[in-house]
C-alpha cells in the first residue's frame, strides 16, 4: 500500500475508512507514548495520555484546517495531558521526601543499588544518570529540549505545540543545555562516554 | 558579543535554526574562538548523551489498554460502515450487559476488532426489541464459540449505538436483581432479547476467554443456574476494570462449550460476572499412615477467604469453590487455647474425637496459641501504609472504607511506632514522612486526604513504599508494609515476578507485609495471597466496617506484630494405630517433609495472640477402609513390614506426635517444641470450640461440593454450630449460623447425595479396651 500522508490518512477516517484510523495510531503511537513518557518520567502517566490523546483523535477533535499539521496536534495535546497531570500530582509530592532528585516520579527500573562506590558506570547507570538530568529540568525546558533532541521538530513547530513565541524556543532549549550540562558536567566537559 | 549571547547562537545554529547572516556569524565564532568549538563539541555531547536514553515502547499490554480506551470511549461513529451496505440485510445485535455483581457473567477484554456481517434467520424491523428462544439465540454462539472466543456485537450506527453503549450499562444492584437499566437486553428464563438494526454492519469485539468454571453443583441440575457460566481470563493481567459483559443462555451450550474447548479444569477460577482470580485447589487426600506416616505443612492464619465467602453469600450468591480455603474459614474465629507458659512462643493444644460426617473415622486438632507479649515489651513500630487509590478504588466499600479502618487503627498507635504513607494511582507518592504515634492528628489528616482516581501503578508503589521502609527502618522493631488494594496492580507477567523477587528481598531485611483486600469483581485474591505469602506478612479480605474493626483493632496487636516466623508443624502418625489421615484444608500450605527441619524455607507467620487450627481426618486401624496405597485393586505389598499391632492398645499409646518449628521474628534458627497425642485424649463427641471448628470445616466442604464430605449436611452443621456458639461477644459466630441459613437457602443442591464411606466395620479379632470406637457393620 502507498505511503499516504497523515493529512490523507485523515481525510479517509473522516470518510469512513477505519483501517485509516489504525494506520495513523500504529505510526504515531510509539511518539506520542514517548514523549509523553519522556516528560512525565511515568510510564503509567505516559499510557494513559497516550490513550486520551488517540481517544481525542477518534473523536474528531483535530480540525484540519490547516493552522498545525495532525502530529504536530497530537503533540500539542499530549503535552497539555501531560501537564494537567503533573500539575495536579505536583502537590501530593511530599516535602518531606529527601530523595526527590526524580520530582517524585519513580521510573519503571528497579533502582540497582548495589552498585559499588567509584566503580565504572556502565551504559545502565549513565542513562539513569542521563534520565535524571532530563528529568530535573524545569518543565518548560525540558519539554522544548525532548521535542528538540528527540523529535527533530523546528522551532516553529515547538512554538506552536508550546503555544510561545519562537524566540522563546531558542532560550527555553538554550537554557535547558546549560542545565544539562551542570548535571552532566564531567560527561560533557571531559571525554564523555 | 558575550558569552550569553554567542552561546544562544551557537545553539540555534547547532539545530539549524538561524538567518544566513546569523549562520556566517556563528561560522567566524567557531573559527577564532576556542572556546567557542569547545561549547560546540559539548553542545554536541549532550546531545548524543541524550540519545542514551532509550526509545520506549509502549508495551502490548498498553497498547491494547490504549486501543481499548479508545474503542470505549469514541462513539461509534459510521466509520466502520462498510461501503454499500446491503439494502434488505437485517443484522441482530446481541447485546450483553454487565453487571458488576452479576450472577451469570462473560468477561472479557477487547483485543482486535474485526467486522463481521450477520444476517438473522427473520427478517425484522429496525430498533425492533424481539425476544428469541433460547434455542434460535444459541445459533449464534457456535459461530462465535468456534473461534475460541466469545465477544459481543455492537451496533455502528449511532441510533442504535446509543442505546447499547458500554456507558449505559449499569453497574448498580439494581442490575444484579434482574432490572436492566439500559434496556438493552431482557432476559426471563432462558431467553435471550435481541434488538435488530436494519443495513448496518456490526462489529465484533472478541474476547479471549480460556478458562471455565469447573462446578459440579451448576452442571447436574437441568436448570441455567449462577455457576454454570464459562469465564474469561484476563490473558494479560492487565489491570482496571474491564467492559466486561452478561450473557445468558442455555446451560447445554455451556456444557458442550467447556467440554469441547476446556477437557480439563485450568488453574484459575472466576467468580461470576467479574474478572475476580482464584487459585484451584486440590483437596487433600487420604494417606496410608504405614507408607507416609508424616505430613508437614506451613501454619499461616490468613483469614481472608472466610470473609470473602461472607462477602458472597451476603449477596446471596454462591462462593466460587477455589474461594473457600477451609482452613482460613476455621482459622477466622478466635479459640480458647491456653496461653504459652512464660518464656515460650507457643502452646500447643491436641484434641481427639469422633469425625461427625464420616462414621468411623475420627478428628485430629490441633491447636497453637501465640504468646501475647505485654505491652511494654512490644517493639516500636515502623508502619508504611502503602494506599492503592487507583479510580477502582472509589466504590464505597473500598478506599472509603479503607480509611474508616485506618483511622480508628491509628489510634491504637503509641508514641513510639511510626507511620508513613504512600499512595498510587496512575504513579506512586509518599504523602506522608515517618509520624510519630503521638500525632495522630497529621495522620489521620494525611489519610482524609486521599482520593481515589488514575490508573493503577501497583509496581511502583510496592517500590516506593519498600524503600520508605528501609529509610525508616527500626532495628529490632516492626517494620512492615501495609498494602491496602482492590487488587489490580496493572503491571504484566513478567512484571509481577521482579515484583515477587524484590519482595523477597526486602522480607530477608525484616520488612513484613500485611495485604488487606477491599472491594469485590476485581479481587486478585490470588494475587494477593501470594505477595502476603513471599512478604512474610498476612493476607485479610475487609468486606465491612466491623471486619476492619477486626484486623484493624482488636486484633491489630496480632496483625500487626509477628511473634514467630516461619512455623512448621510436622505429625507423624502411629501406623499401628492410624491406618489412613487427612489434612483438612491447608492444600497450598502442604510442605515436603525434608523442609520441616530446613531452615532455609519460608513459612507461615503468627502474630501476638494469634490461634491457628489444624484438623485431621483419621480412620483409626482396625477398621476395614482400605488406605490408598493398598485395595481391592491393588496387589498386597510384599516387602512391607507389616506394622506393628498394638495387641493391647491403652489410652498410653500414641496417635500422633505433634511437632512444631518456629523462628523468632528476627531470628535464623528455629526452635522446636513437641506434644503426643495418646489414644486416651480421645472423646466420642468434639465439644465447644472443637465442635464450633468441626461445624465450620464441613461447612467448607459442603460449599467446596467436597469428594470427602461423607454425610455432612446443612442441617447438621447448624445444629452443630447452634449448640456450640459458646461466648460469642462479636456476634460473629452467630453470623456464621446465618451465612450457613443463607447457603441452605441459596445452594441449588442443598441435599447433597451423601458420599458414603466404604462399608466399615470392626474386625473383632482386633481387641479393643473401651475406646468409644463406633461399631458397624
Amino acid at each position: 500500500m502507498m505511503e499516504q500522508t497523515d493529512e490523507e490518512l485523515w481525510l479517509g477516517y473522516n470518510s469512513g475508512d477505519a483501517g485509516a484510523f489504525e494506520a495513523l495510531f500504529q505510526r504515531h503511537k510509539g511518539r506520542i507514548f514517548n514523549f509523553a513518557f519522556r516528560l512525565t518520567g511515568s510510564r503509567a502517566d505516559a499510557e494513559d495520555v497516550t490513550s486520551d490523546v488517540f481517544v481525542q483523535l477518534f473523536n474528531r477533535k483535530f480540525q484540519d484546517d490547516g493552522r498545525a499539521k495532525l502530529v504536530t496536534w497530537l503533540f500539542t495535546v499530549a503535552r497539555n495531558a501531560c501537564l494537567s497531570r503533573m500539575r495536579s500530582a505536583k502537590h501530593f509530592v511530599s516535602l518531606w521526601f529527601k530523595d526527590n532528585a526524580d520530582g517524585g516520579y519513580k521510573q519503571w527500573d528497579i533502582p540497582d543499588d548495589s552498585a559499588p562506590p567509584g566503580a565504572e558506570l556502565g551504559k545502565k547507570e549513565l542513562a539513569q544518570v542521563v534520565r535524571q538530568a532530563l528529568f530535573k529540568l524545569p518543565v518548560e525546558q525540558k519539554e522544548a529540549l525532548i521535542l528538540r533532541e528527540y523529535f527533530q521538530k523546528d522551532y516553529a513547530a515547538i512554538a506552536q505545540i508550546l503555544e510561545c513565541s519562537l524566540e522563546k524556543v531558542k532560550v527555553l532549549i538554550f537554557r535547558g543545555r546549560e542545565r544539562l550540562r551542570e548535571e552532566l558536567g564531567p560527561m560533557i566537559t571531559e571525554e564523555g562516554q | 558579543m558575550n558569552a550569553q549571547d554567542w552561546k544562544i547562537l551557537l545553539s540555534a545554529y547547532a539545530d539549524g535554526e538561524v538567518s544566513p547572516e546569523e549562520a556566517a556569524q556563528a561560522e567566524k565564532l567557531l573559527l577564532e574562538r576556542a572556546e567557542c568549538r569547545t561549547y560546540f563539541e559539548e553542545l554536541r555531547k549532550i546531545s548524543s548523551s541524550l540519545g542514551m536514553i532509550p526509545d520506549e515502547t509502549l508495551s502490548p499490554d498498553a497498547e491494547l489498554k490504549v486501543f481499548a480506551a479508545v474503542h470505549k470511549e469514541g462513539s461509534m461513529k459510521p466509520a466502520y460502515w462498510k461501503k454499500g451496505a446491503a439494502v434488505a440485510a437485517t443484522v441482530l445485535v446481541v447485546v450483553l450487559v454487565f453487571d458488576n455483581y452479576a450472577r451469570h457473567g462473560i468477561q472479557g477484554r477487547l483485543r482486535d476488532a474485526s467486522t463481521i456481517e450477520m444476517t438473522a434467520a427473520v427478517p425484522m424491523k429496525p430498533q425492533e426489541q424481539i425476544a428469541f428462544k433460547k434455542s434460535e439465540a444459541v445459533d449464534w454462539m457456535p459461530n462465535m464459540l468456534s473461534r475460541g472466543v466469545q465477544g459481543r456485537l455492537k451496533s455502528s450506527s449511532d441510533d442504535i449505538g446509543d442505546q447499547f453503549a458500554t456507558s449505559s450499562f449499569r453497574k448498580d444492584k439494581d442490575v444484579r436483581r434482574g432490572s436492566w437499566g439500559s434496556g438493552a437486553l431482557q432476559e426471563k428464563g432462558n431467553v435471550v432479547a435481541l434488538a435488530s438494526v436494519a443495513g448496518k454492519s456490526v462489529q465484533y469485539e472478541p474476547y479471549y476467554s480460556t478458562s471455565v468454571v469447573n462446578n459440579r453443583a451448576a452442571f447436574a441440575d437441568a436448570e441455567l443456574s449462577a455457576k454454570s457460566m464459562p469465564m474469561a481470563r484476563n490473558g494479560y493481567g492487565y489491570g482496571g476494570n474491564v467492559d466486561g459483559s452478561r450473557m445468558a443462555y442455555d446451560r447445554s451450550l455451556v456444557q458442550a462449550y467447556s467440554r469441547e474447548y476446556y477437557p480439563s479444569s485450568q488453574n484459575i477460577q472466576y467468580a461470576p460476572g467479574n474478572t475476580e482470580e482464584y487459585k484451584r485447589i486440590e483437596e487433600n487426600s487420604f494417606f496410608d499412615a504405614a507408607n507416609d506416616p508424616l505430613s508437614t505443612l506451613s501454619a499461616d492464619v490468613d483469614t481472608a477467604s472466610y470473609s470473602n465467602v461472607r462477602r458472597f453469600l451476603s449477596q446471596r450468591q454462591m462462593p466460587p469453590e477455589d474461594a473457600v480455603r477451609i482452613e482460613e474459614m476455621v482459622n477466622y474465629f478466635s479459640y480458647d487455647y491456653p496461653q504459652p507458659w512464660f518464656g515460650q512462643s507457643f502452646s500447643i493444644t491436641t484434641d481427639l474425637a469422633a469425625c461427625p460426617w464420616a462414621p468411623g473415622h475420627q478428628l485430629m486438632r490441633i491447636g497453637l496459641k501465640g504468646k501475647v507479649p505485654s505491652g511494654s515489651s512490644l517493639p516500636s513500630s515502623n508502619l508504611v501504609f502503602l494506599i492503592d487509590v487507583s479510580g477502582s478504588m472509589a466504590d464505597a466499600n473500598k478506599l472509603p472504607l479503607l480509611k474508616e479502618g485506618l483511622k480508628m487503627m491509628v489510634q491504637q498507635l503509641r508514641p513510639q511506632d511510626y507511620v508513613s504513607i504512600v499512595f498510587y494511582a496512575s504513579s506512586a507518592h509518599q504523602l506522608l514522612a515517618p509520624t510519630t504515634g503521638a500525632d495522630k492528628r497529621s495522620i489521620i489528616g494525611a489519610i482524609e486526604s486521599l482520593r481515589a482516581e488514575g490508573s493503577t501503578a501497583g509496581g511502583e508503589g510496592i517500590q516506593l513504599a519498600y524503600q520508605v521502609a528501609r529509610q525508616s527502618f527500626i532495628p529490632g522493631g516492626n517494620n512492615r508494609v501495609i498494602l491496602a488494594t482492590d487488587g489490580d496492580f496493572n503491571v504484566g507477567a513478567s512484571s509481577v515476578t521482579e515484583l515477587e523477587r524484590m519482595i523477597e528481598e526486602r522480607r530477608r531485611d525484616g520488612i513484613f507485609l500485611t495485604v488487606l483486600g477491599f472491594g469485590e469483581a476485581n479481587l486478585k485474591d490470588n494475587r494477593m495471597q501470594a505477595l502476603a505469602d513471599k512478604g512474610n506478612g498476612n493476607y485479610s479480605y475487609i468486606d465491612s466496617l466491623q471486619e476492619a474493626r477486626k484486623v484493624l483493632v482488636s486484633e491489630l496487636g496480632s496483625t500487626l506484630f509477628t511473634i514467630a516466623k516461619d512455623v512448621k508443624i510436622q505429625v507423624e502418625f502411629n501406623p499401628a494405630l492410624v491406618k489412613s489421615y487427612r489434612l483438612i484444608g491447608y492444600e497450598k500450605r502442604v510442605m515436603a517433609k525434608e523442609d520441616f527441619n530446613n531452615d532455609r524455607k519460608d513459612a507461615g507467620e503468627i502474630g501476638a495472640g494469634h490461634t491457628v487450627t489444624a484438623l485431621y481426618e483419621i480412620v483409626p486401624a482396625g477398621s476395614f477402609e482400605w488406605p490408598s496405597s493398598v485395595g481391592p485393586n491393588v496387589d498386597p505389598l510384599k516387602y512391607r513390614q507389616k506394622p506393628l499391632i498394638v495387641t493391647r492398645p491403652g489410652n498410653n499409646s500414641e496417635i500422633a506426635t505433634v511437632k512444631l518449628r518456629y523462628k523468632d521474628p528476627d531470628g535464623n534458627t528455629s526452635k522446636l517444641i513437641a506434644k503426643t497425642v495418646k489414644r486416651g485424649d480421645y472423646a466420642p463427641y468434639p465439644k465447644g470450640d472443637f465442635a464450633w471448628a468441626t461445624s465450620v470445616a464441613e461447612f467448607g466442604m459442603l460449599l467446596r461440593g467436597s469428594d470427602n464430605r461423607g454425610y455432612a449436611s446443612y442441617e447438621h452443621v447448624l445444629s452443630n454450630a447452634r449448640n456450640n456458639i459458646g461466648n460469642d461477644p462479636e456476634g460473629l459466630r452467630a453470623e456464621f449460623v446465618s451465612l450457613v441459613e443463607t447457603a441452605r437457602s441459596i445452594d441449588p443442591q442443598p441435599q447433597r447425595q451423601p458420599v458414603p464411606v466404604d462399608d466399615v466395620y470392626y474386625d473383632h479379632s482386633q481387641p479393643v479396651d473401651g475406646s468409644g470406637q463406633i461399631n458397624f457393620k
